[in-house]
């Protein structure tokens, strides 16, 4: 067979495979997957800068929640698929601290709904980038469990045993979560932290009876994940500062997404927060921000701003979701310009 | 049909085959990524990858190709390493004048050496990391000269310097090349030669040397997503003093886990190595392979690559490091 012909059958058939052609020349790696990994060299700075945003979508699961993510993912260029986390546990009836002894191990079953978006969307994009579903935090599904208008601190301080209890079963159903969806599809996770920020519980209930059952999501994330984020959540009650935010850094996790505010005013320094985490960071935008608000233009410059100060290894994102009404151009034309960014600016 | 087209065969099945598989926990990662997830320091991974390295009887064209190819599959290796068989023009260095006849070689000098890389790259970048081998400015001197040009460098660094620089400056050429060309990165392999006759903390090596010898690393890191230092063999008094090299995985001329455990420490960038390329990985028997492997894997460093600290023998047989390299793949799920 002529070396030509033996050529184009090799193109035909990885063509037919739906592998991605890759140019010679290109400075990084092949795909969406390798440029994240490429991040974890921190030997060096990563030239190619990865970049994610994430908004709640109008449907939650089924095919059409399949779709916005697939929308969202394809418009924006956006470089991992995060699985939105649309699935609430049932309310119970919580009254008295007592009470939070009802709340039980969810089994896999009861989160079949959101395992079938990830499983879509893994056949979708498995090998051209990282799947990579929300995991709440057990904190997090207390509150869903407790529903809206009621005083969990307070419920958490009237039998701390029970409540310690409660989150142990949260904690044990997202393990239950993680697993079927990594059978199902998932690449890693992006495990959300809650409750260690010294306001959403008092200190000692979050050392005593919350943190080892926070952590022992990571923990699951880490031994059965390839690659994972995490995400330490401030929404509305901000750390007091920096080193309360590295007191995080047990916490197993590929990459830490960091919020960027403390409550004494001060500022996270990205190049400290890898040095001290040990790990890449992801963020860098404030949610609300120039990201939501501002024009293109303005956006680029907070861009700029952000990646003047950014960590050696980093991802541009933002601290948290962004709102469901950010325009997707937007987000689009600043994750574009980040991927370029160290390139064009020497 | 022959070799060579059956190769390409066997590769597009294999990438179909993989692409049918639906269930994605039965899927085995590309060897690109295998070698990419050891970059995360922060676990170990669940699929440790190796590689073990030879020259083949064939230096340039479509054998060169074939036999590379041949030894990927053969081995199971997670990096498809180009071998370097480039040989510099020949100069009679004496004196300290002979050291202007060094010359910078041009991009097309190394032309055969590139059609390698190029065929390759061709042919297997979905399927591997294509790392071709990079040689130091000594090496290339002593190639070039004789091992006695060591002796002429002694006596007169300063006029050795201008020559490292060009040899230096020729490597960049073949490094950019290369990389227009098809290589991911490049096994850079840094010093190449008689350490303990100059001495490290010597002025040959430190003041006139060491710039040149380091500038290829520099050049590979700037151009390549991802290198491996080689630290070639020898006499080294201190090996942590290579840390200031760049090259996102480190391989050195040690095989000792505890000496290794500590590179990891230092370097701060995960190892490729753990095997003597002259002991029991050559001489003894599989099981015996297998427990220097479960040695490395329990007491070494979190973050490897099973390799060797050099080019294993040309005669070592393939399905010997196909059962090494299996054995590694699996360890993990088999010792847990």
């Amino acid at each position: 067979m002529k070396k030509i012909q033996v050529k184009t059958i090799a193109i035909a058939l990885l063509a037919v495979a739906g592998v991605q052609t890759i140019s010679a020349q290109s400075q990084v790696a092949n795909n969406k997957r390798e440029r994240i990994l490429q991040v974890l060299d921190q030997s060096r700075h990563n030239e190619y800068v990865p970049a994610a945003f994430f908004l709640h979508f109008e449907n939650k699961l089924g095919r059409k929640a399949v779709q916005d993510h697939k929308d969202f993912y394809r418009a924006t260029n956006m470089d991992f698929v995060k699985v939105f986390y649309e699935i609430a546990v049932p309310q119970i009836d919580i009254q008295k601290g007592k009470d939070w002894e009802k709340v039980p191990v969810y089994g896999e079953d009861f989160f079949e709904p959101q395992v079938a978006v990830i499983e879509d969307l893994a056949k979708e994009f498995n090998g051209e980038a990282f799947i990579l579903p929300t995991v709440y935090s057990p904190l997090a599904l207390a509150h869903q469990t407790l529903g809206r208008g009621k005083d969990l601190k307070k419920l958490a301080e009237q039998d701390p045993k029970a409540f310690g209890q409660a989150i142990k079963n949260l904690s044990l159903s997202i393990e239950n979560y993680l697993r079927a969806a990594r059978k199902r599809g998932a690449d890693g996770f992006y495990v959300s932290s809650q409750g260690g920020d010294g306001n959403s519980l008092s200190p000692k209930i979050w050392k005593e009876q919350v943190r080892q059952w926070d952590k022992h999501v990571s923990e699951v994330a880490n031994e059965i994940g390839e690659i994972n984020i995490l995400h330490i959540c401030d929404y509305g009650t901000p750390f007091k500062n920096a080193e309360a935010l590295y007191a995080f850094a047990d916490y197993p996790a590929s990459i830490i997404n960091v919020p960027l505010n403390f409550s004494d005013g001060s500022t996270l320094n990205l190049k400290e927060a890898q040095q001290r985490f040990g790990r890449p960071i992801f963020g860098g935008l404030e949610r609300l921000g120039i990201i939501a608000k501002g024009s293109v233009e303005e956006a680029k410059k907070e861009v700029d701003k952000v990646l003047q100060n950014a960590s050696p290894n980093f991802i541009l994102g933002a601290d948290c979701t962004v709102p469901g009404d950010t325009d997707w151009d937007k987000l689009r034309a600043v994750i574009d310009y980040a991927h370029t960014w160290r390139q064009t600016h020497k | 049909m022959n070799k060579y087209t059956l190769s390409i065969l066997s590769l597009s099945a294999l990438v179909l085959a993989s692409c049918s598989t639906t269930k994605h926990d039965e899927v085995q990662p590309n060897k690109r990524e295998l070698i990419e997830r050891v970059l995360d320091q922060s676990k170990a991974p669940e699929i440790i990858p190796a590689a073990f390295f030879h020259h083949f009887p064939d230096k340039f064209g479509p054998k060169a190709v074939e036999e590379h190819i041949a030894f990927f599959h053969a081995t199971g290796n997670d990096i498809l390493k180009v071998q370097y068989e480039t040989l510099p023009p020949q100069w009679e260095i004496k004196t300290a004048e002979d050291f202007s006849k060094v010359e910078i070689l041009p991009e097309e000098y190394f032309e055969p050496q590139l059609q390698v890389i190029e065929e390759l790259a061709k042919q297997l970048k979905d399927s591997a990391l294509i790392i071709p081998t990079v040689y130091s400015p000594l090496l290339i001197l002593h190639q070039a000269a004789g091992k006695e040009v060591d002796e002429v460098i002694k006596k007169y660094p300063t006029a050795a310097e201008p020559a490292f620089e060009k040899l230096a400056k020729s490597i960049e050429n073949y490094i950019r090349a290369a990389r227009k060309r098809g290589a991911d990165g490049f096994y850079v392999s840094s010093h190449g030669g008689n350490i303990e006759f100059f001495g490290q903390d010597s002025e040959v090596w430190t003041k006139y040397l060491r710039k040149w010898d380091k500038y290829i690393s520099e050049v590979a890191d700037s151009v390549a997503p991802l290198n491996i230092l080689h630290i070639c063999g020898g006499e080294y008094e201190n090996l942590d003093a290579w840390a200031d090299y760049p090259g996102t995985i480190i391989n050195l001329p040690e095989f000792d886990v505890n000496k290794l455990r500590h590179a990891q420490e230092v370097f701060k960038r995960p190892i490729l190595g753990g095997l003597d390329h002259r002991g029991v990985l050559i001489n003894g028997t599989l099981e015996e392979v297998y427990a220097q492997v479960d040695s490395v894997l329990t007491k070494g460093p979190k973050n490897i690559i099973i390799g060797a600290n050099c080019t294993v023998p040309d005669s070592t047989a393939s399905d010997r490091l196909h059962a090494i390299v299996e054995y590694v793949h699996n360890w993990r799920q088999t010792h847990k």
